[in-house]
């Protein structure tokens, strides 16, 4: 209790410094006087009382110093010193300040932010209960290699009811279904839906933000007109109102009441998800409840001391019982497979980010190494100050702690810079990452992540602080003063000289990897879409397939196209590069008249659904016959209309149009020819297409594509009420232009050009810091030699000329290995590359261009200040 | 001066404590003048400890310090025993019997042996 007290007093002494000296000066003084007092009253003179009383003080000075050892604490105020000191130095050369405490805020910013990254997406534990005690459980064909494979609701029921290995387990669809459709707000809206079993909410062991989840009476058929609605979307959707629970709202035109909001991070199974509601919802013409119709991922938790091993075992002696219960369904699917929910929701993003991470730490290694250089490049002009201050009785270890003391000053400088570089940075790369990076969205800056650039900006500190504090250590105080700086460089510099061509081939590589991007990036930009995407609004209708729905379609159109400045309208499903997983169905047709193929090679093409007028609204060109018409109606016979691509497979030799094709029983007439469409994505050639109508082949969830005179962005709103005043309750969803669709189409080779040019960009900086930093080190150590070559005659260009070409060279070796490492290199990124070969010349030449400037500009700061050498002043030191 | 001990780090410490508990509230003059006096000079006060074992003392919580006059009203710092120095002083002083005890019984020991 009395240590700690003193501790605290001591730790308070070494604030208000000059006070204390004042008062301990006041009490010395205040002793003498008492003193001098006492003597004269003992009878001496005022002189000789006073100086009695001095000479029995004894030395004022060392009381004084052991009085302040004994007040404060002595090993931190000379780290205060050392950082006052350090803090001074760096202030006197504001240039290596800058370029350090830049590379470093580079460095430490770019670990910060994919750090963050690593935080948020991998190291976190789940928002659950004992997120460690979650599993996902899929239905296993080991016989044909299926380890991942969705699961029946009825084959889920028997494992809830058979097993004993969890406390509790459930299911959602696998894929996404329309939501339900919200109505009474300003606008029909369709809230993303997930469609859950019993003990869905009860394997996570979540609290509700508000009201409860879902219970099991809540299942039952006529009691589930139930929903559990997310925060967002009662953020959004309903004003964040408290007393939303328990409260009615109307979803598909029916009453139903939302028992309970969850908390903000409960998004399971996706961001964006807005309402969970019981699967019984779901009615059996939706979706028939059967063994073989296999719809559900399923997740579980682990009964408390359940092994997953043990869950494993119990749930293969399960499916098999199933199997041999139910032959017709389940004779192959005999197994499960069970792994951690943490697992399967990174495991896919853990090597792509780990690699990313481990990249990033390797640029730090280097800005490290390069600092290091500057450092010593700088240590090596204050050689002599350190050798006095040395011969005047500063201990090595003071001075070594000196050297550290300042390096970490500059380290920690440089990671509070590097914050705003992470925060900026996490930023950028949330911004432009594809989607499908689970928990992406919660990517930041927090405490976790600070204490990360913190221990990242001490180690860097220690690291680079290190070579400099090594040389003090092995520096020979009278070598030096006597020598300045006249030895060799010994073995150190061909190691540095190493070092940078190791680091240019780097940039080397990485520059020519990212140049290749950036020209695919381009020309996908040029590439041709089949269409023409200005001036072209897309918008989501899904519209359940109820009665008269073609005729709402057929009205909604004919309204929108007598809208002012529309200039055609139809509608397509799926729309081309919009991501939908749907891509149309695979459709097997025949020629009557020719001769049967082989089943291998029956033709084939995806079957896409669309009103008249798309491909007018499109700007997909009509190449022979004619577009769908009002009249192909359901009664009407059937016709097709095919792509390019299909007509040159299939009828390479004669018109298409007028061909009948057969598709079983059916006979379907083809009445035109109309252009490729890149479907998937830019990247991939256009497959052969076969349109039909979809007034004929009724199927929902399709797109309306409108094309307008100008902006289309005042066109929404006119858009929208033609839709509601005829159907009040339709949701819209999706709107966005089709060159904002293209956009995301692009978003991951965007995003994987976008990474690698920063990367690079940060690597360039780096080896150019390096360069630098090796230059400045050879210049001050060569500062006699080029002294002595002035003296004798040599001109400051032909000095500069010669530091210049030091730098140069190390370059040129750098370029050269970099080129042959980047001829390997890019065959591996083959696939990531459009329209631009793995060893296009211009991006190889412009990048080692690039290279060999930069290498000259980092090496002529250090020559131009070589070139000014005063001979005599080089010459005397 | 020359015959004159000085004092050993830990026992000035608890010379101080007792010499405040004896006299109230006393200044570092006062408190090196007391000791010096009681030991009949024989033991001189080295300053270069006095001050330095005060601030520990008052660090400690033992004593407390504030400005004020002396008797012949010159300014002076004075120190003060805290409730936690007093208690501290029993306990010292118990220790300190203690060990003279033992030390004298080994020394009587010694001489009649």
């Amino acid at each position: 209790m009395r240590r700690l007290r003193s501790a605290l007093a001591r730790a308070a002494g070494m604030f208000g410094r000059s006070r204390r000296e004042q008062e301990l000066a006041d009490e010395i003084e205040s002793h003498l006087q008492l003193h001098i007092a006492d003597n004269i009253r003992a009878g001496m003179t005022p002189e000789e009382a006073r100086r009695r009383a001095v000479l029995r003080f004894g030395p004022v000075e060392s009381i004084k110093e052991s009085y302040r050892d004994r007040r404060g604490v002595p090993a931190l105020e000379t780290l205060a010193q050392d950082v006052r000191s350090g803090v001074r130095m760096l202030r006197k050369s504001p240039g290596f300040t800058l370029v350090v405490m830049v590379t470093l805020a580079l460095g430490i910013g770019a670990n910060t932010a994919i750090f963050s990254v690593v935080h948020a997406v991998l190291l976190r534990p789940l928002p659950f209960a004992d997120p460690d005690r979650l599993v996902r459980v899929w239905s296993a064909y080991p016989e044909e290699g299926v380890e991942l494979g969705t699961t029946s609701p009825l084959d889920l029921a028997d494992w809830r009811a058979q097993s004993g290995s969890f406390a509790a387990i459930a299911g959602y669809p696998n894929l996404r279904l329309s939501g339900f459709v919200l109505t009474g707000g300003e606008a029909p809206e369709e809230l993303e839906t997930v469609f859950v079993s019993e003990g869905f909410f009860e394997v996570f062991g979540v609290e509700p933000a508000l009201g409860r989840t879902l219970r099991g009476a809540d299942h039952r058929e006529g009691d589930n007109r139930v929903v559990v609605v997310s925060h967002g979307a009662w953020q959004r959707r309903f004003g964040a109102d408290p007393g939303l629970f328990g409260a009615t709202v109307i979803l598909n035109g029916e009453p139903f009441t939302v028992v309970g909001v969850m908390p903000p991070d409960f998004v399971f199974p996706a961001a964006g998800v807005e309402m969970w509601a019981p699967q019984s919802l779901i009615p059996e013409s939706g979706i028939p409840r059967l063994r073989p119709v296999r719809w559900l991922s399923v997740v579980a938790r682990l009964a408390p001391g359940v092994s997953i091993e043990q869950a494993r075992a119990e749930m293969a002696a399960i499916t098999g019982r199933l199997a041999r219960e139910y032959p017709d369904s389940n004779d192959d699917l005999t197994a499960t497979t069970i792994r951690p929910l943490h697992e399967q929701l990174v495991g896919e993003v853990r090597p792509a980010v780990l690699t990313l991470f481990a990249a990033v730490g390797l640029l730090l290694l280097i800005g490290c190494a390069n600092v290091a250089n500057l450092v010593l490049a700088r240590s090596e002009e204050r050689t002599r100050e350190v050798a006095v201050r040395a011969a005047l009785g500063a201990g090595k270890l003071r001075l070594v702690r000196q050297v550290l003391t300042e390096s970490l000053v500059l380290s920690l400088l440089g990671g509070v810079l590097a914050i705003a570089v992470a925060l900026a940075g996490s930023r950028l790369l949330v911004g432009l990452a594809p989607a499908g990076i689970p928990r992406l969205e919660s990517v930041g800056i927090d405490a976790t992540v600070l204490a990360f650039t913190l221990a990242a900006s001490l180690l860097t500190g220690l690291l680079f602080g290190m070579v400099p504090a090594l040389r003090i250590t092995a520096t020979s105080l009278q070598g030096t003063l006597k020598e300045g700086a006249r030895g060799s460089s010994g073995g150190g510099g061909r190691l540095r000289g190493g070092l940078i061509v190791a680091e240019v081939a780097l940039v080397a590589v990485v520059s020519i990897a990212a140049g290749l991007l950036i020209r695919t990036y381009s020309s996908l930009r040029d590439v041709d879409p089949g269409f023409r995407p200005d001036n072209v609004i897309t918008l989501r209708v899904a519209a359940r397939a109820t009665e008269g729905y073609v005729d709402f379609f057929r009205e909604a159109l004919e309204r929108i196209e007598a809208l002012p400045g529309v200039e055609a309208a139809g509608m397509i499903r799926p729309l081309p590069l919009a991501g939908d997983t749907f891509q149309g169905e695979s459709f097997g047709f025949s020629i009557p008249g020719r001769p049967e193929p082989d089943p291998q090679d029956q033709p084939e093409a995806y079957l896409r659904f669309t009103s008249p007028g798309y491909f007018e609204a499109m700007g997909i060109p009509l190449l022979a016959g004619r577009d769908f018409a009002d009249g192909d109606v359901r009664d009407a016979p059937p016709v097709l209309i095919v792509s390019r691509a299909a007509a040159e497979r299939y009828w390479p030799d004669d018109d298409p149009v007028g061909s009948i094709v057969t598709v079983g029983d059916n006979e379907a007439t083809i009445i035109g020819l109309v252009g490729d469409v890149r479907q998937m994505s830019l990247m991939e050639e256009p497959e052969p297409v076969v349109y039909g109508a979809h007034s004929q082949i009724s199927r929902v969830g399709m797109t309306l594509v409108v094309r307008t005179a100008a902006d289309p962005a005042g066109l929404i709103d006119p858009i929208r009420r033609q839709i509601w005043e005829l159907r009040p309750d339709q949701p819209i969803n999706d709107i966005a232009s089709m060159n904002t669709v293209i956009a995301a189409s692009v978003a991951q080779p965007r995003f994987a050009m976008a990474l690698l040019s920063l990367f690079a960009g940060l690597a360039l900086c780096l080896a150019a810091v390096g360069i630098y930093g090796v230059i400045s080190y050879s210049v001050g150590r060569r500062r006699r030699e080029i002294g002595i070559r002035m003296a004798l005659g040599a001109r400051p260009s032909e000095v500069l000329r010669l530091v210049v070409r030091n730098g140069i060279v190390l370059a040129l070796f750098g370029v050269a290995l970099g080129l042959l490492a980047a001829v390997a290199a890019t065959r591996l990124m083959a696939s990531l590359l459009f329209g631009v070969p793995p060893l296009d010349p211009p991006t190889f030449i412009a990048a080692a261009a690039l290279l060999l400037a930069v290498a000259a500009l980092a090496s002529a700061v250090p020559a131009l200040r070589a070139s000014r050498v005063d001979p005599v002043v080089a010459l005397r030191r | 001066m020359g015959e004159k001990s000085d004092v050993w780090q830990g026992t000035l410490a608890l010379m101080v404590l007792k010499t405040l508990e004896a006299m109230g509230p006393l200044h570092g003059y006062g408190v090196a003048r007391r000791i010096e006096q009681i030991s009949d000079d024989a033991l001189a006060i080295n300053y270069g400890t006095l001050y330095p074992a005060l601030l520990k003392l008052e660090q400690e919580g033992c004593i407390t310090s504030a400005w004020g006059r002396s008797e012949n009203n010159r300014k002076a710092k004075f120190y003060e025993l805290t409730a936690a120095g007093r208690r501290h002083l029993a306990g010292q002083e118990r220790d300190w019997e203690r060990t003279a005890g033992i030390l004298g019984r080994f020394l009587t020991l010694g001489e009649t042996s």
